[in-house]
């Protein structure tokens, strides 16, 4: 295997500073081909992930991010293609792999959990069953020792009664049980990598705050990596250590979360995070607006895909295209006007 | 800010012990099995150009309450009297005329629109039915509220698929405004939306209630976005409100065990913040079958034997009200009886 | 485009409309022993001419809208396309469901154009020694029946009583149910409770079965009888399916929406559950137009249906069923029209399905 440097794109070897990443995207790039034309879901995306670590990938709907963690656990099903790129789990490219050594690697060495809980467990069958069958894919053990691992996964996620609660149906379970359940399910297997994709999105704040310690529990059990997919600013600067800002297929920004919302440098994000309100903000602070739409994949702006809603944009942005770089040390942002480490935008540090 | 000007203003809407229950159906004869008691006695009041935010849990009954207080749904018992008069038992007539002094915001862009309709068509419908002003006058006034909500007044021949999530949520805004009304109830209006949207949506809902002095019912989730646009905040919890207060005193000094416990589930996007967390255990009870007593007392920390069979009574510390027994305990100093 | 739907589809009833005419003056001419001032042959020319301009007037002034549109468009610059292009363009793509569309409309251009196409008259019999029983020839494509009359021909005409009795007893049935569905729909409670155990009781008749009978007690076998009659028997499905669509749309936002403005019934109602619910009337309309077709035929082919000499592609199969063996041609031609029509409607049901559905889905 070897590896290709293509141009105009950053290797995160060469940025991450902190030891070989566990998991690494290069440059990936997938494409939707559909009738009305190439939707660019993914176009370039490069990160690392680190063992044991817990990486933020921030955006809004649209922007990629799914579509990112699907294209990992290669599950871009047609009209979609991984056009480019290479997924290195702990040096194997996951790209040039073939489906049945995809197969030894999804649900084994990377895991994912997904939105809706309700959706992604199968109605007809017991929730036992189901965490029963992720074992058996992967590990060559009895019936029964399958049932003694899954009672115990059951109660490492914390299900009261683990014993009787093995026998029921997904639909005898609230939202936040079924979660646990996908969160076992997931891990029943031990695997290097966990992709959670919005975990939290369709749960209560009580219920999500449960499962965001949950994972963090059994994260420090498991030594596992972590890429944590969401829109919601607060659960990341929670839990991550590191953070992906993504805006139109593309990252716009990288850092470890203090850094990020301490001083956010792409104007996006600073917009991000000035338009939400927070607790305790003062009500006469009026919110920052991000004018304009999200834009559509199909037709994406030329020069930086910020440009039309950015407050800062000039003429170049329209044209060039600015590269994902190192603008301070462990801190990556692709936009032209950011200088010596500050934001072109007034008052960005916070 | 507005809190002190309401509070010498008018009583706009006073909801008065509501309640809806569901009627459960079973068997061939259908019969009524048991009830889902949605919302189960609340009451409170809303002033003149104030807002009201309503925050709990999905499942709290807080969608069922905006839906009652305009008489989508016909309360089970108790009154809602807008501008002193009983909704719950206004003729059809009257209740259409009240309609032009009250209405909704939903949650969902893309379903609140009818697709078959144009934008001018959609807006313009509400004008048509209580026969204001001609046809021309009409279109006026439809791209003047357009303008309002930050559209393009050239949209009206549009149709609603042709607009992304935070333009047909300014659509629906457009709607409930174009008769100028005194009271809009905001069913989670940011909820659907992207973040980067949201604050557009959040900034014109504020900008409007200022020019027009708006009341809102402003029903949310979202704990921060509640604190940010109300005056005042009230806590669902399984059909009936456990707290109420100015939302400033609310935020800084919650009362009730699950405000504070909700308050500390929020994620804050401050890494520096990261804080001690009140974890709750369980999952919130089904409303078919709520506990009985306090209807917290199953997953609250504080809970003692009186809260499994007593229901706690309204105390209200000085405009801020709270319905909890240990509370009560800590302030009043004496326990409450049996 | 809708605007050209709707000039078709009153084409359609107003042709259907001058058949009705047709058999109306026919039973007065009979009735009152009146002298002949013109007969139906030259009816029939008349009618057909008159829908041949009609078609010409309608093209030119579809196109001339479309002109205007275009020019609109370009001033205002790049409109998004509307949703009717939307599923113009995914019909289109559907070449199946193309071929649907083009089977039904030559089928329609068949029948208004029966005087012109059919050589012979349908219900002329020719010489009963010489001319009876011919084999396929120039002169007779599909040979002669028993009676001496030009197969082809009855073929012809034969489409016009399928797609008469296709298009009205199914606008009977989708009116009805429509109707029907709404109330039940729009009101709920015990009115839909009272309304759809009368849906199930309906459904549980066997329907060929109850047509037989009133026709048998009635002894009255007018093609208007029968239409009806299929009518009152297939509307059941389509009052469903409305109830469905208007129980899902009460709950649609865009519906509270509208009681919250202080909409009245009938806005709710036609303004915006009935709009909503078109698309799938519209298709399983389609597709239930086959099944009438294949109803009337069944009835005929008992000799229950339309009656001689009258041609309908169940009789001629009645007529010629005795000649399977030797004249195998005759009941095949009419068996093979009324397959090539219900297949052409249910490939225009799918396409319109598919075309219709993803703006539904948004």
């Amino acid at each position: 295997m070897h590896v290709k440097e293509s141009a105009g794109t950053v290797s995160m070897t060469q940025v991450q500073n902190a030891g070989s990443p566990h998991l690494e995207v290069r440059n990936l790039k997938t494409y939707f081909y559909t009738e009305d034309g190439v939707v660019r879901a993914v176009d370039g995306l490069s990160y690392g992930l680190a063992k044991g670590e817990t990486l933020g990938l921030v955006g809004e709907s649209g922007c990629g991010k799914s579509v990112s963690a699907l294209s990992v656990m290669r599950l871009i099903a047609s009209p979609g293609k991984i056009v480019e790129g290479e997924i290195l789990l702990d040096g194997l490219d996951l790209l040039q792999c073939s489906e049945p050594e995809m197969r030894e690697v999804r649900g084994n060495r990377i895991s994912m959990i997904f939105q809706e809980p309700m959706t992604s467990l199968n109605p007809v069958f017991t929730i036992g069953n189901q965490i029963m069958e992720a074992i058996r894919v992967h590990q060559d053990v009895s019936r029964k020792e399958a049932r003694d691992r899954t009672i115990a996964m059951i109660r490492r996620v914390k299900i009261s009664a683990a014993e009787t609660r093995v026998d029921e149906y997904p639909h005898q379970m609230s939202g936040g049980m079924r979660q646990r359940v996908m969160i076992a399910m997931a891990l029943a297997c031990n695997p290097e990598v966990l992709i959670a994709d919005e975990p939290t999105t369709a749960l209560d704040v009580t219920i999500q705050a449960q499962i965001m310690e949950l994972l963090a529990e059994l994260q420090s059990d498991f030594q596992m990596s972590i890429l944590l997919i969401t829109h919601n600013l607060g659960l990341v600067a929670e839990v991550s250590d590191q953070v992906a800002v993504m805006y139109a297929s593309k990252v716009v920004e990288h850092t470890s979360t203090a850094e990020l919302f301490a001083s956010p440098l792409h104007p996006y994000t600073h917009g991000l995070l000035t338009s939400v309100p927070t607790l305790g903000m003062p009500r006469e602070q009026k919110l920052n607006v991000i004018p304009g739409q999200v834009p559509n994949p199909l037709h994406f702006p030329t020069g930086c895909r910020f440009h039309p809603r950015c407050p800062v944009a000039e003429q170049r942005c329209k044209q060039e295209e600015p590269l994902l770089r190192e603008v301070k040390p462990g801190h990556w942002a692709a936009c032209h006007f950011i200088e010596n480490g500050k934001s072109p935008m007034k008052g960005a540090d916070r | 800010m507005s809190t002190e000007a309401s509070k010498n203003s008018e009583v706009l809407l006073r909801v008065e012990h509501l309640k809806n229950y569901f009627p459960v159906r079973q068997g061939l004869l259908s019969r009524v099995a048991a009830y889902v008691k949605a919302v189960d006695d609340i009451s409170f009041e809303i002033k003149a150009g104030e807002t009201l935010g309503l925050v709990g849990e999905s499942g709290c009954g807080k969608t069922t309450v905006g839906h009652s207080v305009l008489r989508l749904i016909t309360p089970t018992e108790g009154r809602v009297l807008f501008q002193g008069k009983d909704l719950s038992h206004l003729p059809a007539a009257e209740l259409r005329a009240m309609r032009q002094d009250m209405q909704i915001i939903f949650q969902d862009p893309f379903s609140s629109l009818n697709p078959r309709m144009t934008v001018g068509a959609i807006i313009g419908e509400a004008l048509a039915i209580h026969g204001r002003g001609d046809r021309k006058e009409r279109a006026e006034m439809v791209r003047d509220t357009l303008q309002k909500c930050g559209l393009d007044p050239a949209y009206v021949n549009r149709f609603p698929h042709e607009f992304s999530g935070g333009q047909r949520q300014r659509i629906g805004i457009a709607r409930a405004l174009v008769l100028n009304p005194k009271f809009i109830v905001c069913d989670e209006p940011v909820s659907a939306l992207d973040v980067s949207i949201q604050s557009q949506i959040i900034n014109l809902l504020v900008e409007l209630k200022e020019r027009y002095n708006l009341a809102y019912l402003f029903i949310a989730h979202d704990l921060s976005v509640v604190e940010y646009i109300s005056d005042r905040v009230a806590v669902m919890y399984l059909g009936k409100i456990v707290e109420l207060a100015d939302s400033t005193e609310l935020y800084r000094n919650p009362l009730h065990p699950y405000t504070q416990a909700l308050l500390s589930a929020v994620p804050v996007p401050d890494p520096t913040r990261r804080k001690q967390r009140t974890l709750l255990p369980g999952d919130v009870p089904s409303p078919l079958n709520p506990p009985s007593g306090c209807r917290f007392h199953t997953r609250c920390p504080l809970a003692i034997d009186i809260c499994k069979k007593v229901e706690p009574r309204e105390l209200d510390v000085e405009g801020h009200k709270v319905w909890c027994h240990v509370v009560e305990e800590q302030i009043t100093g004496s326990r409450p009886s049996s | 485009m809708i605007l050209g739907l709707f000039g078709l589809f009153l084409g359609i009833a107003g042709w259907h409309a001058g058949t009705l005419w047709e058999s109306l003056a026919h039973t007065v001419q009979k009735l009152s022993g009146a002298s002949v001032l013109y007969t139906l042959r030259d009816l029939d020319f008349l009618v057909s001419t008159l829908f041949v301009l009609g078609m010409l007037v309608a093209m030119g002034l579809y196109s001339g809208i479309s002109c205007r549109q275009i020019q609109k468009t370009r001033s205002l610059a790049q409109l998004p396309e509307g949703q009717w292009s939307i599923v113009k363009r995914q019909f289109l793509k559907n070449r199946l469901a193309v071929v649907g569309a083009l089977i039904i409309l030559a089928l329609y251009l068949v029948a208004f154009l029966c005087p012109f196409l059919a050589p012979y008259d349908p219900v002329e019999q020719g010489d009963r020694v010489q001319e009876r029983l011919l084999l396929p020839s120039a002169e007779h494509l599909l040979g002669t029946d028993r009676f001496a009359r030009d197969v082809f021909s009855r073929i012809v005409y034969g489409s016009r009583i399928s797609l008469l009795v296709g298009f009205l007893a199914m606008g009977l049935a989708v009116t009805l149910g429509t109707a029907v569905g709404a109330v039940a729909g729009y009101y709920g409670g015990w009115v839909d409770s009272v309304i759809m155990r009368f849906v199930d009781m309906m459904l549980s008749f066997p329907s060929l079965i109850l047509i037989i009978t009133v026709i048998a007690l009635w002894r009255n076998q007018s093609i208007w009888i029968i239409i009806t009659l299929i009518g009152l028997m297939s509307w059941m499905g389509v009052a469903r399916l409305v109830r469905g669509q208007f129980m899902a749309l009460k709950e649609r936002e865009f519906f509270q929406a509208a009681k919250a403005l202080g909409a009245g019934t009938g806005r709710l109602i036609f303004r915006h559950l009935l709009p909503n619910s078109l698309t799938p009337i519209i298709v399983s309309a389609t597709l239930r137009v086959g099944n009438t077709i294949l109803l009337e035929a069944s009835l005929s082919y008992l000799g229950l249906g339309v009656q001689p000499p009258t041609p309908s592609w169940g009789n001629i199969v009645y007529d010629t069923k005795g000649n399977l063996f030797t004249e195998w041609w005759m009941p095949l031609a009419a068996g093979m029209a009324i397959v090539v029509t219900v297949v052409g409607y249910n490939l225009l049901g799918d396409g319109l399905r598919d075309a219709l559905d993803p703006r539904l889905r948004e």
